[in-house]
């Protein structure tokens, strides 16, 4: 075998892998045998093995004093020599905190070239009272010809935090034909060992797709988590995790005597529930959200005449909060001026999304709020320090997640932001003196999401940090010959304005001929590239959220110069909510363009593709078309079309 | 090659993400029934008796002090650092450092974490650290607080024993002071310290004390900086001072040269009684330390001695032989790192790294000098550092991080192949190759390490050399592509890329070591960057891993709407493909200007007009020669035939910074030739 038919050029090949877990010997036993078909496929013989054990607490009992043993492994060469490995497996500690131990056993297999077969084994161990459920990763960068896991769980009576365990569960997502089988094992009354086992065989599993515009799926690779439980199904599991999630929300948002105290003072003089909320709103957004700046320890707020965070009054009291900790304070405030008002957990929708089957609260990202304001519920997002009143980070909009209702927790959905929301608007000035220098002004305008990008880039960082983002963000687009300065910044907390920056600029622009300056029709758009340069596609094409582009350009001409010939204008659409349209004007002291893009689609299937692209490439070639100048003596002005 | 403390703010983070991992990871860890009570009860947790030591007053004092006015807005100070080296009887140095930052940004908070490196051999002794946040309120911090990290692996590093004691002080906000303390042993096999008093922070109040025991003498030299000399303190002891140092600040400043390069540092040699390894502070003197290290390493074994016999067998040509060995150990040895305390400066035996097949640059050097001496030809190891101009050849020490080889040609002996070539003051010549770099041309030398110097350890012959800088038609690309032109304004046509050298390294790893999906979406982008309709066809890649010979890229191209129509007239892009655009700003220059490597490029594309069009007009030819570059470009007419020519030649690695304005021309010039456009417009 020097190639995998399917896919040219891959590096190497996993043959066969083993997964065995024992829980009664709290042991899973690995073995890997790779296939090296090129160069670059060499480096699987550097073997990084990460580990992170937790230790054992005695106050407690929990932590793990995870191990990784009994590593052998060998080369061998495509004319059937072997080389043994006989080297030393080192322990390489990566981080040690006061519990946790994040480590690697790293070695390296001998005199491995192309062509070299890799095998390797080892095993990792728990401590003998701790049971650990598998999570079996199938699917990596390299194709994978075999693969067999097996699970032997421990017979023993377990218990959790939550009670004793009474189920197995798992969540597999997994080739069409591939399935998880479950074994009994015959009874044997001298033994105690395991009753049951699963097993999972699988072949010819690709490697992970990776594109550009990629939907968030890379959580979707083929897997199987598995799940002692203390409930006898999902929805139960839900039910009751839902509830302790949502008791421990609801106790730290306890409307408490102060917590109306305050909220009373802050929402003083508003008559309906919206003028309440806005203002307690406000309020929130008013507290440093220490995801931008630095967390606070214990002992910092005990030095600032503060006690404890132990509840939302806490964090009002201490004006700061982490992302978690300011929604329950806006909800807690909420309830306390009168309203029903709920959590939700919800994924990052640039890397998640929810599924119900796997039973893990790691899924999910954020909380939000939902309150119902005047009869109508509503949602909020006071996690994304200056999201507008009402909207989400666009990362939590069109989601599933984990919400309370009345009687405990559901599944839910998020709404989305129209169109109009995320709008962006670029506006140029300028003017061109007799000897082709330009000065004048651009303004920008980023309302909705790239407004809140900006506005947590501003909290990142101070005032000069801002100025040098923007002033190269403006620069990326506009052609190199052009100087730019920011002159002013405005609305970087009024966060229901858009935000608008300002900017000075300088230099020339465009390429001479021997009687001719050739400029480009929108100077936003000059340098940029192709977005889809591939012909192919896989996967669907995902973009974040919908959004609205518009550009206007002014350049007034000096009397010795005038427009000889403009760009037509055009129209281009794609299906219904995409829309893309350029004016190019000219008259007799110099020429306008307006260029609008509406971006309303959020996923393009593979199908679509050819059509995304064709469309792209027409409107980006239409934005790379020129306005010609000559001198003034020999032109007429003229519309493009 | 060892080289410490690169990343502390980094290893810090990573240090933090631990602590995150260990609080808030959600694994499922059950217990069998009756576990928890047989782990119940707590015990006494061990720590410092008399707990944390209170801020100290050379905190608070440095804390207090007034800020000078700093050139730009730096994110952070070191208001203090204070370290003082002492040696002792049998040799043994103990590094003590107290360091004081002052939080003046937000981000600045990223220089609020403390952390110091260790190795097997350099454990930290103590440790203490100390802040206060810009309320003024004071704390101190726990021994149990402070965590400890290791090396992630990268570029082939699999193991290091190099660590880092790590604290994530309070207050670490804007104008916060995070302090600490700690004392550190010294390497044993070392007698050499670097005192690096510049850097990314301004600093306002340091100094270095040695203190060496009776019978002691010392040297310093200089990188980047005037000698000092140090104060004598009686009792062997030695202070410098170097007060209101400026940051160096290369954040913004486009095609910069790497901040090791600037930074000024002190390196101190000492030697004395009980010493095994005394320096004298020269180049023969760390020539002659590491002739000791490498001594036992360099013997060929039989099987090394068999293989170069094989590799060399009917070659009598001294290039022919080194090509063929130095080609095996650039190709056939893998590169992988395990460093363990001396094992960062100390390669392992040629023996071992020829049976396992693997090894790090010091290794892979060790192993070719070991198959060259086989074969008749000497070779030595060559210290060089990856960030051009960091060995200063007035400082002479051990701060490269990366380690070559020099053969040594034999007298009289001339070849064109010969290419990177230097002559020692011996007189000895000496071709200079780099077995861990896999995609330079045996006889040539990539582009990081040319005109940067190295340390040539031969010995008593031991010197400091400067590698040379590589004429720049070793390193080509060359474009042609034919096209014919339709009256839409499609292009079709094919292009044929020819490219030579370390220009050619990326896509020759991408053609080398990528699946055909990526080597697909690879030249998609390569096109992607000129074309926004354009499709590719019958892709065709030669000589991929022939490093001697130029790699081969041909296809057919069709890009849709290439011409495009304005008004009436139809403009053509003659530069059809590739660009050459430097990245300049119109700020006053005062670093060096670093063009990465000397090249030339050349292209030449035919572009069929379509019927009914003539040429209105083409754009100006281009002439630039500013010595260090030159750009030279013409468009015309050849029959039906728009033909464009360029040439672009890069002459210098760097330039000084007071051509910046030449850079700029020269910038100007490439950006607006890459631009211009032909205009057609209907025949009569």
């Amino acid at each position: 075998m020097t190639s995998l038919p399917g896919y040219p050029g891959a590096s190497a090949v996993v043959l066969n892998r083993e997964e065995t877990t024992k829980d009664d010997m709290h042991a899973v036993f690995h073995y890997e045998r790779i296939k090296i078909l090129s160069k670059e496929g060499e480096k699987y013989a550097n073997v990084e093995l990460p580990f992170v054990s937790t230790s054992q607490n005695s106050s407690s009992g929990s932590g793990d004093d995870k191990t990784l043993e009994q590593i052998s492994g060998r080369t061998i060469h495509a004319d059937g020599t072997v080389i043994p490995f006989t080297g030393k497996p080192y322990l390489k500690m990566l981080e040690k905190g006061q519990h946790v131990k994040v480590q690697e056993r790293v070695f390296t297999l001998p005199d491995v070239e192309v062509g070299s077969i890799l095998e390797y084994r080892y095993a990792t161990y728990i401590s003998d009272n701790v049971y650990e459920a598998p999570d079996w990763f199938i699917q990596g960068p390299v194709y994978v010809r075999q693969a067999h896991y097996v699970w032997y769980p421990t017979s023993k009576q377990l218990v959790s935090e939550r009670g004793l365990i009474s189920a197995i569960t798992w969540f597999p997502i997994l080739p069409p034909g591939a399935k998880i089988e479950r074994h009994e094992i015959p009874y044997n009354a001298l033994s105690s060992g395991p009753k049951q086992y699963f097993e999972l065989t699988i072949k010819n599993v690709p490697p992970e797709l990776k594109e550009v515009y990629m939907p968030p799926i890379s959580s979707f690779s083929y897997r199987v988590l598995f799940n002692f439980t203390a409930e006898r199904t999902t929805a139960e599991w839900w039910r009751d995790q839902g509830k302790d999630w949502s008791k421990g929300m609801d106790s730290f948002a306890d409307a408490n005597g102060e917590l109306k105290k305050k909220t009373a003072e802050i929402t003083a003089g508003a008559t309906t529930d919206d003028q309440k909320l806005q203002k307690i709103y406000a309020a929130v957004m008013e507290l440093e959200n220490t995801r931008y700046t630095r967390a606070h320890e214990q002992r910092e707020n005990k030095a600032e005449g503060g006690g404890q965070v132990k509840t939302a009054a806490d964090v009002l009291s201490h004006q700061r909060g982490n992302e978690t900790q300011l929604t329950q304070l806006f909800v807690g405030m909420a309830r306390a001026a009168g309203m029903k008002a709920y959590f939700m957990l919800v994924p990052n929708r640039n890397e998640e999304i929810f599924v119900p089957g796997w039973m893990s609260f790691r899924q999910f990202d954020d909380v939000i709020a939902i309150v119902n304001v005047d009869g109508k519920e509503r949602y909020f997002d006071p996690s994304s320090r200056y999201c507008p009143y009402g909207h989400l980070a666009w990362q939590h909009t069109l989601v599933q997640g984990l919400r309370q209702v009345d009687k405990g927790t559901e599944f839910g959905g998020t709404p989305g932001d129209d169109i109009s929301f995320n709008m962006v608007t670029r506006v140029a000035n300028l003017k061109m003196d007799d000897t082709g220098q330009i000065t004048g002004k651009i303004d920008l305008s980023f309302s909705g999401a790239e407004g809140v990008d900006w506005r947590h880039t501003a909290l990142s960082g101070d005032e000069e940090s801002l100025d040098q983002a923007l002033r190269v963000y403006l620069e990326g687009m506009v052609p190199k010959s052009l100087q730019v300065k920011v002159s002013k910044i405005e609305n970087v907390k009024e966060y229901e304005q858009p935000l608008k920056v300002s900017y000075e600029v300088t230099g020339t622009m465009g390429t001479h001929t021997g009687k001719r300056l050739i400029l480009p029709s929108d100077l936003f758009v000059s340098g940029s590239s192709a977005t889809f340069a591939d012909e192919n596609r896989q996967e669907a094409v995902y973009f974040h959220y919908p959004r609205v582009l518009q550009d206007a350009e002014r350049l007034n001409l000096p009397d010795s110069m005038s427009v000889e010939a403009l760009p037509n204008s055009a129209r281009f659409d794609l299906a219904k909510q995409e829309i893309y349209a350029l004016t190019v004007v000219g008259d007799a002291k110099g020429f306008t363009t307006r260029r609008n893009h509406i971006q309303g689609e959020l996923l393009v299937m593979p199908k679509d593709y050819d059509d995304l692209r064709k469309y792209y490439a027409q409107f980006e070639s239409k934005d790379q078309e020129s306005v010609v100048l000559k001198a003034a003596s020999v032109t007429t002005a003229a519309r493009g079309d | 090659m060892k080289k410490r403390g690169v990343i502390p703010r980094a290893a810090a983070r990573q240090w933090r993400n631990a602590a995150s991992k260990a609080s808030t990871g959600e694994r499922l860890i059950l217990l069998a029934l009756g576990a928890l009570l047989l782990v119940g009860g707590t015990s006494a947790r061990a720590g410092n008796l008399f707990g944390p030591q209170p801020v100290p007053d050379w905190v608070k004092t440095a804390a207090q002090q007034k800020l000078p006015e700093f050139h730009g807005n730096p994110k952070a100070v070191v208001l203090l650092e204070d370290t003082t080296y002492t040696v002792d009887a049998k040799g043994q140095a103990v590094e003590h450092v107290r360091r004081v930052v002052k939080i003046l940004r937000p981000q600045g908070r990223e220089y609020g974490y403390a952390a110091v490196w260790y190795d097997k051999d350099s454990k930290v002794l103590s440790m203490h650290v100390w802040s206060i946040d810009p309320a003024g309120h004071e704390y101190s911090m726990k021994d149990n607080e402070i965590g400890d990290v290791g090396q992630p692996g990268e570029g082939g590093e699999l193991y290091s024993d190099e660590r880092a004691k790590v604290a994530d002080p309070p207050g670490r906000d804007p104008g916060g002071i995070v302090a600490y303390e700690y004392e550190r042993c010294q390497r044993p096999y070392l007698a050499e310290t670097n005192w690096e008093f510049q850097d990314e922070l301004p600093r306002i109040q340091q100094s270095f004390t040695l203190a060496l025991p009776a019978g002691y003498t010392y040297t310093t030299t200089w990188a980047r900086h005037g000698k000092v000399d140090g104060i004598d303190m009686e009792n062997h002891s030695y202070r410098w001072e170097m007060n209101n140092e400026s940051a160096i600040d290369l954040e913004q400043v486009p095609l910069s040269p790497g901040e090791g390069s600037q930074a000024a540092r002190m390196t101190v040699h000492y030697a004395g009684p009980g010493l095994g390894e005394p320096q004298d502070g020269t180049w023969v003197g760390i020539g002659e330390w590491y002739a000791g290290l490498e001594r036992d390493r360099l013997a060929a074994s039989p099987d090394i001695a068999a293989k170069a016999q094989e590799l060399t067998t009917g070659k009598t040509d001294f290039y022919d032989k080194a090509e063929a060995i130095g080609e095996f150990v650039q190709q056939k040895i893998r590169y992988f790192v395990i460093e363990m305390g001396v094992g960062g400066y100390q390669p392992h035996a040629a023996e071992d790294i020829y049976r396992g097949r693997y090894g790090d640059c010091k290794d892979k050097a060790t192993l070719l000098s070991a198959m060259l001496s086989s074969v008749g030809i000497h070779s030595a190891l060559l210290m060089v550092d990856t960030e051009r101009g960091v060995i200063d050849p007035e400082d002479p020490s051990i701060a490269g991080n990366h380690m070559i080889a020099a053969i040594e040609i034999p007298a009289g002996y001339a070849s064109p192949k010969l290419h990177s070539v230097v002559t020692a003051k011996t007189g000895k010549r000496y071709l200079i190759f780099d077995p861990t770099w896999e995609m330079t041309p045996f006889g040539q030398l990539e582009h990081n390490l040319q005109g940067s110097y190295g340390v040539l350890l031969e010995g008593k012959d031991s010197q400091i050399i400067q590698l040379p800088v590589m004429d720049p038609t070793l390193n080509t690309i060359h474009r042609t592509g034919t096209f014919d032109l339709s009256v839409d304004g499609t292009l079709k046509g094919s292009v044929k890329d020819m490219r030579f050298g370390d220009v050619a390294v990326g896509r020759r790893r991408v053609f080398s070591g990528q699946d055909e999906k990526k080597q697909k979406e690879y030249m998609n982008d390569v096109i992607g960057g000129d074309f926004t309709g354009a499709s590719m066809t019958g892709l065709k890649v030669e000589n991929v891993d022939t490093l001697d010979k130029d790699l081969t890229t041909s296809f057919d191209l069709q890009a849709s709407h290439f011409a495009s129509f304005t008004g009436p007239l139809l403009m053509v892009r003659p530069r059809v493909l590739g660009r050459y655009d430097l990245s300049v700003d119109h700020k006053p220059r005062h670093v060096e200007v670093n063009l990465r490597e000397t090249m030339q490029g050349t292209d030449d594309y035919d572009i069929e007009l379509p019927a009914g069009y003539v040429v209105d007009e083409l754009p100006d030819p281009v002439k630039v020669d500013v010595g260090f570059a030159s750009y030279v470009s013409s468009t015309e007419m050849r029959g039906r035939v728009l033909h464009y020519s360029r040439r672009y030649t890069v002459r210098q690695v760097t330039v000084p910074a007071s051509k910046y304005d030449e850079v700029q021309q020269l910038a100007a010039a490439i950006a607006a030739d890459e631009d211009s456009q032909a205009i057609l417009k209907r025949a009569n």
